[in-house]
């Protein structure tokens, strides 16, 4: 209805409401601005920087890539991406599995389904710093429910789970399948609520089976929500920090600090600033390829809904 | 339909159910146990292994209370929470639509658009090293002042975001009668636009409390004692010398249970911040 002609001159703006506009923005932007941007220019210079903490109060001068350089021969830093990377491959893929098969099952409108749904989110508003916690405790290999109860059962022996860098990794593994399985799972569920019934219903009538929706229909029309879940959970893997300090403390040795983590030690308890922020910054690059992406996804979205 | 599609579907549900049950269990025994655990006697740790306790104890709530602190950590999380929703739903609303409403060319809308999704995503480790040296310098190093400032750096653009894509719902005949009437930009924001975005704030403001609640990186990194929130306090009660489970357990319980009571109460809120505007209903 008119919308072009809408876009185009949307309101009898006054010179008047334009001042308000900039007025109403000045805040936010002041805000991301001092509190993102600056820190992050400030970053780049420390980078460059031989700077520790513990020995001097000031920067010891420009070093050059000395601290990028630095980096790549740290054995604890070249582990911790090993690990970022090992924790996103074998998470992010169960997740969205999971979620899926959940989401399909758990759909309908029967009280009993409802109220799974809303307590399936459970795991995922929860502090991760308590998440790491309460798993500490599942986990424990004397009176952990986990070994005690739940593997016993099964007449299995459990394994000293945070004792073992293997079990300690499949432990992060775990607690990270269990809190964010439901991001998959509330993600894919409206999506799956947003499939027009009727064309379900007509490819029923042309004798289509359960399976051949399913791959002909269901799954082409979820895959905007795959791909959106999919880069969520990518990112957001990369950057899991509270939930590994509190379950295994990075140990035992360093087998679990992934990239967070050891920028986080290397910074606020080794205080050597230069490298951290180097780090910090290659961790970045990373990370922006795929914001870029996410963005991408998030434009074209965008424009569906104009 | 036909009796072999209905058995069928019949057959479905008998396989459904058990499954739905299975996997709630998973999802809440942790949490059963938790609560459990930070009402069992300290002796009872490591001798007796049943699920249940053979007696229940509030001393662990007691210790963290009397003896640790622990009602000036929740002040701490309490302040630090409502002052970041405050200042991040007045802040971020505004620039939300100012956004919406203002005709800036594409390609500065797309570039605030991608400002605010790389805030989203990117890794905050790389701000908190130069935060904790400008506090230090500002001599707001373990004030809440500190961890009020970094979590709005956090929150505001999710709120901004939040806002942009619930105003972009709502009609704009209505603001454009009362401006043929006379009423002015302000006026039409508090009287025309506000009462319409209420269930968006509330989204917001839920969203940005359950943000401020748990958020631990930043905190830590500009707290040492006296303004540690919830999250900063629980991990500090694993040691390289062992894990205080008693009071660890209680506090753990104290920061769990507000987001339950908003996910179970406020879910459709909450579920909407999340998504971050990325699923519409």
């Amino acid at each position: 209805m008119n919308k072009k002609g809408k876009m185009l001159k949307p309101l009898h703006w006054s010179r008047h409401d334009r001042k308000w506009v900039n007025l109403f923005l000045f805040p936010a932007l002041f805000f991301v601005l001092f509190i993102q941007a600056g820190p992050l220019f400030y970053s780049i210079y420390l980078s460059f920087q031989d700077w520790i903490l513990l020995t001097s109060g000031s920067p010891q001068g420009f070093v050059g890539l000395t601290n990028f350089k630095n980096a790549t021969s740290d054995p604890v830093f070249i582990q911790s991406l090993k690990f970022t990377g090992f924790l996103t491959i074998t998470t992010v893929p169960f997740q969205l599995l999971l979620g899926t098969l959940l989401a399909f099952l758990a759909s309908g409108q029967s009280r009993f389904l409802q109220m799974s749904r809303a307590l399936l989110v459970l795991p995922m508003v929860v502090a991760p710093v308590a998440i790491g916690t309460l798993w500490r405790l599942m986990f424990n290999d004397t009176a952990g429910p986990i070994n005690n109860h739940f593997l016993n059962f099964l007449n299995l022996s459990g394994p000293l789970w945070l004792g073992d860098p293997f079990w300690a990794k499949i432990a992060i593994v775990i607690i990270e399948i269990w809190q964010w399985t439901p991001f998959v799972f509330i993600v894919i569920s409206s999506a799956i609520t947003m499939v027009p019934q009727e064309i379900l219903q007509a490819a029923q009538v042309d004798g289509a089976s359960r399976l051949q929706i399913f791959y002909k229909i269901e799954l082409p029309l979820l895959a905007p929500a795959f791909l959106l879940v999919i880069m969520f959970r990518t990112l957001e893997s990369l950057l899991t920090l509270d939930s590994i300090l509190s379950l295994t403390h990075g140990g035992p040795g360093s087998s679990t600090v992934n990239m967070t983590y050891a920028i986080y030690n290397k910074g606020l308890r080794e205080f050597d600033l230069g490298a951290a922020s180097a780090q910090s910054w290659m961790f970045m690059l990373v990370a922006t390829v795929l914001i870029f992406v996410i963005f991408k996804l998030t434009i074209k979205s965008e424009k569906k809904t104009l | 339909m036909s009796k072999v599609r209905l058995k069928r579907s019949q057959m479905i549900t008998i396989v459904k159910f058990p499954i739905i049950l299975l996997v709630l269990f998973f999802v809440l025994f942790p949490f059963f146990y938790l609560v459990v655990t930070s009402i069992r006697p300290a002796g009872e740790f490591l001798e007796n292994t049943n699920i249940l306790p053979r007696s229940f104890t509030l001393d662990h709530y007691r210790e963290v209370f009397d003896g640790q602190k622990g009602l000036l950590y929740l002040k701490n999380s309490l302040v630090v929470t409502g002052t970041v929703v405050l200042i991040s739903i007045v802040v971020g609303t505004m620039a939300g639509y100012a956004l919406v409403r203002s005709r800036f060319r594409q390609s500065i809308v797309l570039t605030i658009i991608f400002i605010l999704i790389f805030i989203r995503f990117y890794p905050r480790i790389s701000i908190v090293v130069p935060w904790f040296l400008i506090m230090n310098r500002l001599h707001l190093l373990d004030t809440v002042w500190a961890v009020i400032i970094l979590h709005l750096g956090l929150t505001i653009p999710f709120v901004v975001w939040l806002m942009y894509t619930f105003f972009k719902g709502v009609p704009m005949e209505l603001e454009e009668c009362a401006s043929i009437d006379g009423a002015g930009f302000m006026r039409r924001f508090i009287s025309i636009v506000l009462p319409l975005s209420l269930p968006g704030i509330a989204s917001a403001s839920i969203f940005t409390a359950f943000l401020s609640w748990n958020e631990f990186l930043l905190s830590s990194a500009v707290t040492r004692e006296s303004a540690k929130t919830l999250p900063v306090v629980i991990a500090g009660y694993i040691t390289d010398k062992g894990v205080v489970w008693g009071p660890m357990m209680a506090m753990s319980t104290l920061i769990v249970l507000p987001m339950i009571l908003f996910a179970l109460f406020l879910q459709k809120y909450l579920i909407r911040g999340m998504m971050m505007g990325a699923v519409k209903e």
